[in-house]
């Protein structure tokens, strides 16, 4: 009895961990040096942004003189808008090397939700399985859907205002796009 | 059953090593189905570790005195609440719900970074896995809780009657869940610097894990003083005892933690800092649990010495060193252009709080092991006890509540002492009125004067906040008074949850003082219908009450309480316990707690006669507002870790704006919160 | 002073009714105190009978001393290296006294107009 259940135990374990060995799955390519740094830029971005925020809320909490204020103001945008404008530089250039690329990319309609899912792919093409899948689908909160849009061809969500499909090139009609930022 | 508690153990030893080596193979290799298997294979830990408890778990339920923990933790007629509990009474026991909580939270993280942190979680998994399995292996070889005994004793030796307490049931594990959720934030620091992904990724993705493990730290330390205020009978709760120091420290350098990190998410400095203090805080973990278990240092609450001490000492030491190593091999990429531009910034006030954490960790580290340096370097025994420790942290602890009312007030990068000076205004006025309400009223000692002060500066200081915030809100938004106060709170949870867990420390302190300074006792031996006085009331004795049941004989005295004005308040029973089973007495103490003050009452002792009764009887005033302050840190830590709109509004944000990695992005911007 | 019993706590605070250390131990400093002697005298004569052990703190002489003062050496070490560290952050940093010295107020920014817009979109969003 203690044996059988033993072995049982035992057998479920190795297939549940050696289940998804094999399947293939691709891990993701490096990432270019330029994606490296439009990581660091957003980041920045991110960090001036927030610096931005609190500056605010100080002085409304009356923390700080005006003088104070607009200096470190003017650094922190500065900051903001140097980084944003490496980023969008970034994305326009990619933008227009990833165009011709669309047909090869149109299966990624169905492209899997779990990693686990038996995907074979024959590596030539870079993209990223593992992590870079489409992110999930607007569902899980209700807000979010009036602002992002999905592309046409390929499901993959856009910001409102790209004028291009990040994933597949294919343009995107520039619709309520601005409406959706300012809402 | 037991030997399926082996198995299960052995197969979780297993599974962890190869975690380890799947996920670094997968991580290297960039092979993602061994990073997928990795993960199958800490589920499966978890399932086993889960399978042991369960089986321990059972064995103690059905009181299997075949197994020798069962047999030495219950007895047929321990209540059942307690032989559920009796799974971490004793080492075994401790351990193992130790690795199960470590496999929980390994677990979760795994299943949380499914997909964020491709480059940095396999790490941080596999050093999880690294800490599993040690705990697995002293499970596996050291201290097997499924060992079994040759003659089956037809009796177990029962609980240890200072264990037999609701207090004890939820202290160890909440502070097990404090210290080992710990290690997640610490492994993904780990991971960090084995990748060389050295931004403020690993502290984004972890934030929740520190809070989480604060709070939990904060609850195990208030659970563990309250239960030596009930228990231990001597009117105190703490006693600076190195078990409980072992408990504290890791809660100062989270505190710490929690705070520096805050400067990392801003301004991208401190990474080194930030990456010792969580270094230090498992380690911290790690050395108390060396110390209740080694016997180096002995100590009221080491209920479960034994030899383990050398296999903790080398794993503290063996990651130390790793760690260490790390820290200096990354040390040039760690070296981040850093701006400072103030020492009136809210900053420089979080740098000198850290300081100042720190430097009470490293006074009750110090203390703990000073009679062990002691013996080494002259061969005397010493004690460091209570009267060093509270002298020593007493001027620390003021300065680390002037901090908390500084910090709040002064806005980041640099403050102009202009507005310094209209915001301090208010608080200060009302700290100095306090002060000279107290004397007045007859106080004398300097410390406390202060200690009131600071501590009413400190809450004018958030009561500005809070009113500044809201009325900032009503004139920008509209909106009426009550509604922009639940706004500011939920909009900006982080920040105001933090300012009630401010007042919640400081209320506890200001418990912690008025306690400490003004306790009085009275010691008398009386017969029925004596009576006496302590303060403000008077208490009369009425006599025994005596109960037997083959687990417990206890004799309770009634003890009538009058007021001054002579009227009955309260019948107060404290009883003598005794264990028949472990052939242990306790003691029942009887508290009648208000605001004002504390009345306690002990029954110490019943002559041989049968009819005087020692009473031991303590009059503490405050104490009330010590555990009222745990409360509302709590609340606060609540309010902190709730999930916040704004948070899933900026993730949306993220998510529209960047196709490349979202989940990685989205950690990048993060909660704002302000 | 310190009980004995392995309690941990003082042998005025250890309850432990049957404890064998502190029961005594009361009576018998309680005798003392009638027979009038002085606190000090009491303690030294505990001293001498049990070792330094018995003290509850380290007494403020010899290696001891380094108990006391440890904590605030290291404090005071802590706060050195802190500012000498600040020193070093603020003299790369902008200084505070001489703020946007080098971009006069109303100079057309460089940036496109679209991405300042987004900014300022954005702050306001997350109110």
């Amino acid at each position: 009895m203690f044996i059988l259940a033993a072995a049982l135990i035992v057998a479920g374990v190795a297939l549940f961990v050696a289940a998804p060995l094999g399947i293939g799955l691709i891990g993701a390519r490096a990432k270019s040096s330029g994606e490296i740094q439009v990581e660091r830029d957003e980041h920045d971005r991110a960090l001036a942004v927030q610096g931005l925020r609190e500056l605010e809320f100080d002085r409304e909490m009356g923390k700080l003189s005006d003088e104070d204020y607009e200096s470190m103001h003017k650094a922190l945008e500065d900051r903001a808008l140097t980084a944003m404008a490496a980023v969008e530089n970034f994305h326009l250039q990619t933008d227009k090397a990833a165009r011709p690329k669309k047909l090869s990319s149109a299966p990624l309609t169905q492209a899997p939700r779990r990693p686990a899912a038996p995907t074979r792919r024959t590596g030539a093409m870079p993209t990223p399985v593992a992590h870079a899948e489409p992110p999930r689908p607007p569902q899980s909160s209700p807000s979010p859907a009036r602002k992002i849009r999905f592309c046409s061809q390929c499901g993959e969500p856009a910001a409102a205002d790209s004028k291009f499909c990040a994933q597949c090139g294919l343009a995107i009609k520039p619709t309520a796009g601005a409406a959706a930022w300012t809402e | 059953m037991p030997e399926l508690g082996n198995l299960a153990l052995a197969i979780a030893l297993i599974l962890a090593v190869y975690s380890i080596g799947a996920n670094i193979y997968g991580a290297r290799r960039n092979a993602p189905d061994f990073i997928v298997s990795a993960r199958h294979a800490i589920w499966s830990m978890c399932a086993m570790i889960t399978i042991a408890v369960v089986v321990l778990w059972v064995a103690l339920l059905r009181s299997d005195f075949s197994l020798e923990y069962v047999a030495s933790y219950s007895s047929t007629t321990l209540p059942t609440a307690y032989k559920f509990t009796a799974l971490w009474a004793g080492q075994q026991g401790s351990l193992l719900l130790w690795a199960w909580l470590l496999a929980i939270f390994t677990s979760v993280a795994a299943f949380q970074n499914r997909r964020r942190n491709p480059d940095t979680a396999p790490y941080a998994l596999a050093v999880l896995a690294g800490v599993a399995i040690f705990f697995l292996w002293m499970l596996n070889f050291v201290t097997r809780p499924f060992d079994l005994l040759a003659v089956i004793p037809a009796e177990g030796t029962d609980l240890n009657p200072l264990l037999q307490n609701y207090w004890m049931a939820i202290h160890p594990p909440s502070l097990y869940t404090g210290y080992v959720s710990a290690s997640v934030p610490f492994a993904f620091g780990a991971a960090a610097l084995i990748t060389g992904k050295l931004d403020d990724g690993w502290i984004r993705s972890t934030r929740r894990w520190a809070i989480f493990s604060w709070f939990f730290l904060t609850l195990g330390n208030i659970f563990g003083a309250r239960w030596a205020y009930e228990v231990l009978g001597w009117g105190g709760y703490w006693a600076w005892d190195p078990v409980e120091n072992a408990a504290f420290m890791p809660w100062l350098v989270m505190t710490a933690y929690l705070h520096s990190v805050m400067i990392q998410e801003r301004k991208d400095m401190l990474k080194v800092w930030n990456l010792s203090l969580i270094g230090l805080a498992f380690g911290l973990t790690l050395f108390g649990t060396f110390i209740t278990r080694s016997g180096v240092i002995s100590s009221v609450h080491s209920f479960t010495q034994s030899g383990l001490g050398p296999y903790f000492l080398s794993f503290l030491i063996a990651v130390t060193l790793a760690y260490t190593g790390l820290l200096i091999f990354r040390s040039k990429q760690l070296r981040s252009p850093a701006e400072f531009e103030s020492y009136l910034s809210r900053e420089a006030a979080f740098l000198f709080n850290n300081l100042i954490l720190v430097g009470i960790t490293f006074a009750v580290f110090w203390g703990t092991i000073f009679p062990v340096l002691s013996e080494a370097v002259r061969g005397v025994k010493i004690t460091v006890g209570p009267p060093f420790f509270n002298r020593v942290n007493a001027p620390l602890a003021l300065g680390l509540v002037f901090l908390t009312g500084i910090g709040p007030l002064i806005a980041w990068r640099r403050t102009t002492p202009d507005n310094l000076v209209r915001s301090f205004a208010a608080p200060v006025a009302i700290g100095v009125a306090t002060g000279i309400l107290g004397a007045v009223a007859g106080l004398r000692q300097w410390y406390v004067l202060t200690a009131f002060s600071l501590g009413a500066f400190v809450i004018g200081t958030v009561l500005v906040e809070f009113r500044r915030g809201m009325n900032a809100r009503r004139h920008m938004m509209n909106e009426p008074r009550a509604k922009a106060l639940v706004n500011l709170v939920a909009k900006n949870n982080r920040r105001y949850g933090g300012y009630v867990i401010h007042v919640g420390v400081i209320v506890a302190f200001i418990g912690i003082v008025g306690s400490s300074f003004f306790r009085t006792e009275v010691k008398k031996s009386v017969h029925a219908g004596d009576s006496f006085t302590i303060g403000s009331y008077t208490l009369r004795f009425l006599g025994f009450s005596e109960v037997d049941t083959p687990h417990l004989a206890s004799a309770t005295a009634r003890i009538e309480v009058l007021g001054r004005d002579g009227r009955e308040i309260t019948v107060m029973t404290p009883a003598k316990l005794f264990y028949v089973r472990a052939q242990q007495p306790a003691t029942l103490v009887a508290i009648r707690s208000t605001p004002v003050s504390d009345l306690y009452v002990v029954l110490a002792g019943i002559d041989d006669s049968g009819k005087t009764a020692t009473l031991e009887v303590f009059l503490t005033p405050l104490v009330f507002w010590l555990w009222a302050g745990g409360v509302l840190m709590a609340l606060g830590t609540v309010i902190v870790m709730w999930p916040n709109v704004r948070e899933r509004a900026a993730i949306a944000t993220v998510l529209s704006r960047s196709s490349s990695d979202p989940n990685e992005l989205a950690d990048l911007v993060g909660p704002g919160g302000h | 002073m310190t009980c004995q019993c392995g309690c941990g706590l003082t042998v005025a605070n250890c309850n432990m009714p049957t404890c064998g250390f502190s029961v005594p131990l009361r009576a018998e400093i309680d005798a003392m105190i009638r027979k009038g002697k002085s606190r000090a005298q009491i303690i030294a004569f505990y001293r001498h009978k049990y070792g330094e052990k018995i003290l509850s703190a380290p007494t403020a002489e010899g290696f001891n001393l380094l108990a006391w003062t440890m904590p605030f050496i290291a404090l005071v070490l802590g706060g050195g290296l802190m500012v000498l560290v600040v020193g070093r952050w603020r003299s790369n940093s902008p200084s505070p006294s001489a703020p946007s010295g080098s971009k006069p107020a109303g100079e057309p920014s460089p940036f496109d107009p679209e991405l300042r817009r987004r900014l300022e979109n954005e702050l306001k969003e997350r109110r």
